[in-house]
């Protein structure tokens, strides 16, 4: 089934590993062309080569939270041809986990997983309305609706979920479906959950039983469709949302 | 399928049953989810309505009061029978009238209350034993954004009535009943999620284009909804596409919900 994405363009940023590198297979597999970005040259090479059509990706290796870095890629993508598609997947606390660190801190959390994003959409998104179509699709965390965690780090998404919202109303007009996906505990491997499985099984057990409905882990492909789906035609009417893929967890 | 692989929104493997699958919405969903493979049956009251409705592979009306759960049953055996397996509900089925407020007594409250809601819980809880023999149950509810949302009153007309008390109280108890089941019976591997319609009048019905108009200078798409933009966003919840999914509200509305 042609769900739309042929030949589009579509930036995955964090694409090399996690939720991003799910994300950018899914739609290199509805025959997406990608700009694939992440820090680390060799494993975002390892995953552009493992991608289906990976003659039709290109992959950048940038720090994002370096100024002439986010400034490269966005002049990449206004001279190479503009993305009509743009995931934005960076996200985390950057080891600020004190809940009194200082507004500096907090700022470098908040621009890594808003200020970078923001500052692509308003270089894309005059492009995207010349064309009359776009899809921003923004992901975002469970913990905003549990507040479990850093607290630089929730604050920052709750920030992006009203972003999301304002940017979803400013750019409908031009025909762009702005949205957001709030993945709830997904295996990463590597990550708390993951090794808890492996290292802690009856822990691990224990706590799907009491935390998940559906008792188990959500998969990197199970948000991956939720976000190929939100980037497809099938989605035209959905901006402004706020989809949860957390297993009915909370 | 888990990690991506595999047709994104596969559904030919589905056996759906639709209530109310005759009316604007559901005729959308009926044909999205046949023209993707999926046995579909659509369940209305009149058989002559059904009879009038076009001819689409995979699709098959049936006669049925969904509001009496013994009919329902005697429906979902004869399905049973010819297709081994029910692994699909998508509740649908409204039944309520328009009346103003001021027309309301509770008589009237009572019925339409119950017009739009009891039928959910009836048709979940005569399904639910096939839909978890099945393995990988699935329910939708039909809600609405008045589900979560009050209607703005003054957007209607004198002529045109806008959703009821006991509509949008019905509403909100379709969107909390999808939560209960979704954590009720996720053990089972039974996903339970409800969709939110906006504004998706008819095309043709009584309703004005100055009105309609002007209820799309309130949506950020600038539009009303079309029906199949419904269609996909359920054929998403049906599909293995939304397998971590449960309990959630997805809506459909342009953005206008996000005013």
């Amino acid at each position: 089934m042609d769900i739309g994405l042929k030949g589009k363009k579509a930036l995955v940023t964090g694409a090399s590993r996690g939720i991003g590198r799910g994300i950018a297979r899914v739609l290199a597999q509805e025959g997406a062309e990608l700009i694939l970005v992440a820090r680390d040259e060799a494993r975002l090479e390892e995953a552009k080569k493992n991608l289906p059509g990976a003659g039709n990706h290109s992959a950048l290796a940038l720090d994002l939270m370096k100024p002439d870095h986010l400034q490269k890629l966005v002049g990449f993508m206004e001279t190479r041809g503009s993305p009509e598609i743009l995931v934005h997947n960076l996200g985390g606390s950057l080891g600020v986990t004190d809940p009194f660190a200082s507004a500096e801190e907090w700022s470098k959390v908040w621009h890594f997983n808003l200020g970078i994003g923001h500052e692509i959409n308003r270089k894309i998104v005059p492009l995207m309305a010349s064309k009359k179509w776009g899809r921003i699709i923004h992901v975002s965390t469970l913990a905003t609706q549990t507040h479990e965690g850093n607290p630089a780090y929730i604050a920052a998404k709750c920030a992006l979920n009203g972003y999301v919202k304002c940017l979803a109303r400013e750019v409908a007009r031009h025909n762009i479906v702005v949205a957001a996906v709030s993945p709830g505990i997904i295996r990463i491997e590597g990550r708390y959950f993951a090794n808890l499985e492996k290292e802690k099984p009856e822990e691990f057990s224990a706590y799907l039983k009491n935390h998940l409905p559906m008792m188990r882990l959500g998969e990197v492909g199970e948000v991956a469709n939720v976000v190929a789906f939100l980037c497809s035609e099938k989605a035209s009417f959905m901006t402004g949302s706020n989809v949860s893929v957390d297993g009915g967890g909370r | 399928m888990k990690n991506g692989i595999g047709p994104l929104f596969d559904v030919s493997d589905r056996v759906v049953v639709i209530t109310g699958g005759g009316g604007y919405l559901g005729q959308a969903i009926c044909e999205t989810l046949a023209g993707q493979g999926a046995r579909v049956y659509s369940l209305r009251r009149s058989v002559s309505v059904s009879r009038n409705s076009p001819s689409i592979a995979g699709l098959t009306h049936l006669p049925c009061d969904v509001r009496q759960p013994k009919d329902f049953a005697k429906t979902l055996e004869k399905i049973l029978k010819k297709e081994k397996k029910i692994d699909t509900l998508i509740n649908n089925a409204n039944d309520t009238q328009r009346e103003r407020w001021e027309e309301l007594n509770l008589k009237k409250w009572r019925d339409g209350f119950r017009g739009s809601l009891d039928h959910y819980f009836s048709c979940a809880q005569v399904a639910l034993p096939y839909l978890v023999k099945s393995g990988s149950g699935v329910i939708v509810n039909v809600a609405s954004i008045f589900g979560f949302l009050a209607p703005d009153q003054r957007v209607y007309p004198r002529d045109i009535r806008g959703p009821t008390a006991h509509h949008a109280a019905a509403k909100a108890g379709i969107i909390q009943l999808t939560r209960y089941l979704a954590v009720k019976f996720a053990s089972c591997n039974l996903r339970v999620n409800s969709i939110s319609p906006g504004w998706f009048p008819k095309p043709g019905s009584r309703e004005r284009p100055a009105y309609l108009r002007r209820i799309a200078e309130k949506i950020p798409l600038q539009r009303i909804g079309r029906a199949p933009e419904i269609g996909g966003p359920v054929l998403f919840l049906v599909s293995r596409a939304s397998e971590y999914m449960t309990g959630q509200n997805l809506v459909v509305d342009g953005g206008y919900s996000t005013w």
